[in-house]
């Protein structure tokens, strides 16, 4: 685990007002690598102008 | 409730040979010898049940016939609200007034369908983490073995099934949650297109990929348990309308000449056990005979949508918890918030990202099963048969859920079903995954091979009707 993961998970944490042990934010530094080497994959997909798969939609529960 | 099922105790009930207050009380019973050991249950609702029953008995008697879920005591993973008693999500953290809301949508037709409720089940919490034995509740064992985990997270719902404590339940999936106990457990596990059943009345974990789904010894039992399931209700937005469909007669639909793609990438491989795999062939060919074809299939970004599934639930549960792990962080088991807390580590353009490949592949995968005319696509449910609490192999815990996962990203239906055991004698399960509202034919397929093999009508040693 280097020290960065570490403070990057307390940091990551406390922006969203979250107050974790130690020994917590050192299980999630942990895993952050693993996390982050999971979001690339995402990006070598070809995804063009592709659409998220949950869309917005206007007309969802408007009625008829 | 020597072998029975919900299809052969529904018929013994129609003859006159048992009664809905019998079965119950059977049922009550193998709890008060199983409970203890197996942690099925979070809560008992014996008073309710006994009295559902005998209305039940009672409505049968005056011609009145509410189907094949009448009069069959059922349990419910305790994330799902029912009018009989509170919800915990198997939490400290769970609000009890959430589930004072009673019965959602899904458990109304369940209950109009004649279903009687024994209690609420055991799961992981919130749906998610690992078996805690940090927090004063049961941990499900598995009846095959009770050294064993049932696998996560509807483990109390497929542990009782299996040990004869129900015949029928209730279990929600997000990255396999059905499928893999029923797997571990030797029982049937659906789950379902996503939007074909409303999850209203249902404590979210991930919403884009949750799904409620129905869990029983057979494939016959889940296709009549779906049929009262199925339909769009107002309460979720997600649920889609469709004409209504009667799945157990449309268990013979599969065609003759069933074209079955075979699961192929290399992750298969490299996830699973030597006995999974080998077991898995037999299952394949035993599936192809009578004029069906098996051919290797390749799933398109199979890994993205597994570890994007994983990517995604947890962001959109964080969404559900962030008040609640910003207050009340410890008292959630360690592998809850550490597991949920993920979803903060990741942008949200990143989580665009993954929703973008999610798209992506589920067309994709689309197109190619179109390319391949294959009908159904199949894999192990899971790697390995059940893990042990302590000494697992790393990997085996690991690769637990790594077949399941890509089929909640897709919405596609998946099917788990029992194919036999591993050399410790513990079940594997066979995934069989349709297109979308397809689910009449992967259940169709599923049946068939219920026809050609008992593996689902096996006891475990941990059962009502042993010892």
């Amino acid at each position: 685990m280097a020290d960065d993961d570490y403070d990057d998970a307390k940091r990551l944490l406390a922006a969203a007002r979250i107050e974790a042990p130690d020994s917590d934010l050192a299980s999630l530094a942990r895993v952050l690598g693993v996390a982050r080497r999971r979001v690339e994959r995402m990006y070598e997909v070809e995804t063009g102008d592709e659409v998220p798969a949950a869309v917005f939609r206007a007309d969802q529960g408007a009625g008829a | 409730m020597t072998g029975w099922t919900i299809e052969t105790a529904g018929a013994a009930l129609r003859a006159g040979e048992t009664s809905s207050e019998q079965l119950t009380s059977d049922a009550l019973a193998a709890a008060d010898r199983l409970d203890e050991q197996l942690g099925t249950y979070l809560l008992r609702f014996d008073e309710q049940a006994l009295a559902a029953a005998r209305g039940a008995d009672s409505e049968l008697a005056a011609g009145t016939d509410r189907g094949p879920l009448h009069g069959i005591p059922f349990g419910i993973k305790d994330i799902i609200a029912t009018d009989e008693g509170p919800t915990t999500a198997q939490s400290l953290v769970q609000d009890p007034a959430w589930g004072e809301q009673g019965d959602g949508p899904l458990m109304t037709r369940l209950r109009d369908a004649g279903v009687v409720v024994t209690g609420k089940t055991t799961t992981m919490e919130y749906a998610i983490g690992r078996p805690d034995f940090d927090k004063p509740f049961p941990i499900p064992r598995n009846p095959w073995n009770p050294e064993r985990w049932t696998g996560g997270s509807s483990s109390g719902t497929a542990n009782g099934v299996a040990s004869g404590q129900f015949l029928g339940g209730l279990g929600t999936d997000t990255g396999g949650s059905v499928r893999l106990p029923a797997a571990y457990c030797g029982i049937s596990g659906h789950k379902q297109t996503f939007g074909l059943v409303p999850k209203s009345g249902c404590v979210p974990l991930g919403m884009s990929y949750d799904h409620i789904g129905p869990m029983a010894r057979s494939v016959w039992d889940c296709a009549a348990m779906l049929t009262v399931m199925a339909g769009a209700d107002p309460s979720d937005r997600t649920t889609v309308d469709r004409p209504a469909v009667d799945y157990v007669a449309r268990l013979d639909s599969a065609p003759e000449a069933l074209r079955i793609g075979v699961v192929s990438n290399q992750s298969i491989a490299d996830s699973a056990s030597e006995a999974m795999l080998a077991v898995f062939d037999d299952a394949v060919a035993g599936l192809a005979t009578d004029g069906g074809e098996a051919v290797p299939f390749e799933v398109p970004h199979y890994d993205r949508l597994a570890e994007g599934t994983f990517l995604a639930l947890q962001a959109e549960a964080f969404a559900w918890h962030r008040k609640q792990l910003q207050e009340r962080w410890l008292d959630y088991g360690r592998p809850t918030r550490l597991t949920i807390v993920q979803g903060a580590l990741i942008s949200a353009g990143d989580l665009v990202q993954v929703e973008r490949v999610r798209q992506i592949a589920r067309t994709a995968t689309l197109a190619a099963m179109d390319a391949a005319g294959v009908d159904v696509l199949v894999s192990p449910t899971t790697g390995y048969a059940a893990t042990p609490f302590s000494g697992a192999d790393p990997k085996a815990v690991s690769m637990a859920a790594i077949h399941t996962p890509a089929w909640n990203a897709t919405g596609f239906p998946a099917l788990s079903v029992p194919m036999g055991f591993d050399e410790d004698g513990l079940p594997c399960g066979l995934q069989i995954i349709g297109r979308p509202f397809a689910d009449d034919l992967v259940l169709s397929v599923g049946h068939r091979y219920q026809q050609l093999t008992d593996w689902h009508l096996r006891v475990p040693p941990l059962h009502a009707t042993t010892g």
